[in-house]
């Protein structure tokens, strides 16, 4: 199968074969159509007959966009479950989410366009934006993480990534600082224990600190086992101005 | 040594506790004949909390030998929060190295959260030179931290023998608020000489948590020196925090 199939003004089959073939590969659906749009959950909603793209992903995201707005007029989010009817007039697609119950139907009155996209995306929306400035606060106030902390590098390339601030502690030791804007998760811990490793076999001890707002438990039972640390620290908020910076009481 | 003491307004108990756990994550109360103590730093050394519960504030107060029990802040609070407002709460310690928490309410219930190891900070809250004094409404001060916090991350404080004014600057907008002692929000106004200092909004902002609408809260600071926050707890009981100041470049 290819990366794309798409159908235009698609027969009742086809519309069924697309939506399967969609469903079953793991592609993204995406159909253009006349419909209506039954929703019943936490409320109760019902959009007449009209011409709207719906997306279907993988992951159970399920959106109707109107030819208007940025948000999606419905939608269901990721870990719905999505199936479809042969119904004796429509095709049905609809999606369920479990808890809050709640029930998106959308009847595809005349079907102009359906198709499918074998999507492959491993990239993480990286962002630099204000993990940049709680970089840059930190270098102004180094004390944020402990007395006698220095940094001393940002961005450091090395072969198993890129370590957001490297610095030493007041003992000299190597520390590195891995910043992160939201919860830090586990996938956040791993990435910091490979840094400590790599660095470690040329360096020594070794200190790490996951740098973030806050972290899951399984995150900090990770990071506890592996003898890294943790630092509650929010980005701050766009400071244009320069506001100072944050003394220490001793 | 076992204790037992009892606190009528479960709630409340837990709206203080929950106020210093946002700045620190485990600390030592030290229970004695007076009272129940807790001094502690955040981890970036910046504010210091001083907690001061005597003995008369607590509807029973039995403590035999003085006591202290490290505490993980996050986990009390939590449990803390399982109080409604009208139980009462109970702290009990036997000899075993867990505290008991009970709320007494419609029913009975008991909570133990396990001691931890924690070093107690032993710092004597230092005299500093503060040159001005002032005594506001907590809804003032809360709604002031609100204000600035739209504008910029750090806010001034200044003080003048007739006002007192709270200030801050962002890139396009700013932000001022002035009282004087004609103002029902201002109750007192004490100072030296013309004293300003600038502070961080994100520590204020969970300081000033926990602090009543109707409170009387004591604030004291000097020119680019820490601040002094002191509120009452069931009159006699007191908050105090120290915060340290930021400082232009």
């Amino acid at each position: 199968m290819g990366k794309v199939e798409a159908i235009e003004r698609p027969s009742r089959e086809e519309i069924l074969r697309i939506i399967n073939s969609a469903l079953s590969s793991k592609s993204m659906l995406v159909i253009f159509a006349r419909c209506r749009v039954h929703y019943d959950g936490r409320a109760k909603s019902e959009l007449g007959s009209g011409d709207r793209i719906i997306m279907v992903k993988p992951d159970g995201a399920f959106l109707i966009h109107q030819s208007k707005k940025r948000e999606p007029v419905n939608w269901q989010p990721p870990g719905s479950f999505v199936s479809v009817e042969g119904r004796e007039e429509v095709v049905v697609l609809r999606s369920i989410r479990r808890r809050p119950k709640e029930v998106l139907e959308v009847e595809l009155e005349e079907v102009y366009l359906a198709s499918l996209f074998r999507a492959e995306d491993y990239e993480e929306l990286s962002l630099t934006g204000s993990e940049a400035e709680m970089a840059e606060m930190l270098f102004q106030n180094p004390e944020l993480i402990e007395p006698g902390f220095k940094p001393l590098f940002r961005e450091k390339q090395i072969a198993e990534g890129i370590i957001d601030i490297m610095g030493k502690d007041r003992d000299g030791n190597l520390v590195i600082l891995e910043l992160k804007r939201r919860k830090a998760d586990l996938h956040a811990v791993s990435q910091l224990k490979r840094y400590v490793e790599a660095l470690s076999k040329q360096h020594g001890k070794v200190r790490g600190i996951l740098v973030a707002p806050g972290i899951t438990s399984g995150a900090k039972k990770l990071l506890e086992k592996e003898g890294l640390e943790f630092r509650k620290f929010k980005p701050p908020k766009r400071q244009r101005k320069s506001s100072g910076r944050q003394k220490t009481l001793f | 040594m076992p204790f037992e003491v009892v606190f009528d307004g479960a709630k409340d108990f837990a709206d203080l506790i929950a106020t210093a756990s946002n700045l620190i994550d485990e600390a030592a109360f030290k229970f004695t004949e007076e009272g129940i103590s807790m001094r502690a730093m955040d981890p970036s050394r910046v504010v210091l909390i001083d907690l001061n519960l005597p003995a008369s504030i607590f509807s029973k107060y039995e403590v035999e030998e003085e006591e202290t029990v490290g505490i993980n802040m996050d986990h009390f609070k939590k449990i803390l929060k399982r109080g409604k407002n009208k139980d009462t709460l109970i702290l009990r310690k036997g000899e075993e190295n867990f505290l008991e928490i009970t709320f007494e309410g419609t029913a009975k219930r008991t909570f133990k959260l396990p001691l931890i190891d924690v070093e107690a900070l032993e710092l004597d809250l230092p005299e500093l030179p503060f040159t001005a004094k002032v005594v506001l409404i907590g809804e003032v001060l809360k709604e002031a931290v609100k204000d600035a916090s739209l504008v910029s991350d750090a806010m001034k404080f200044i003080a003048r023998e007739n006002e007192f004014l709270m200030r801050a600057e962002g890139e396009t907008n700013e932000v001022e608020i002035k009282l004087t002692l004609e103002d029902e929000g201002l109750l007192d106004l004490e100072v030296d000489e013309e004293t300003q200092s600038a502070y961080g909004i994100s520590y204020l902002a969970d300081m000033i948590k926990g602090i009543g609408k109707a409170d009387e809260v004591i604030l004291r600071f000097g020119n680019e020196m820490p601040l002094q926050m002191e509120y009452p707890i069931r009159e006699e009981g007191r908050l105090v925090f120290l915060l340290a100041p930021r400082v232009e470049e």
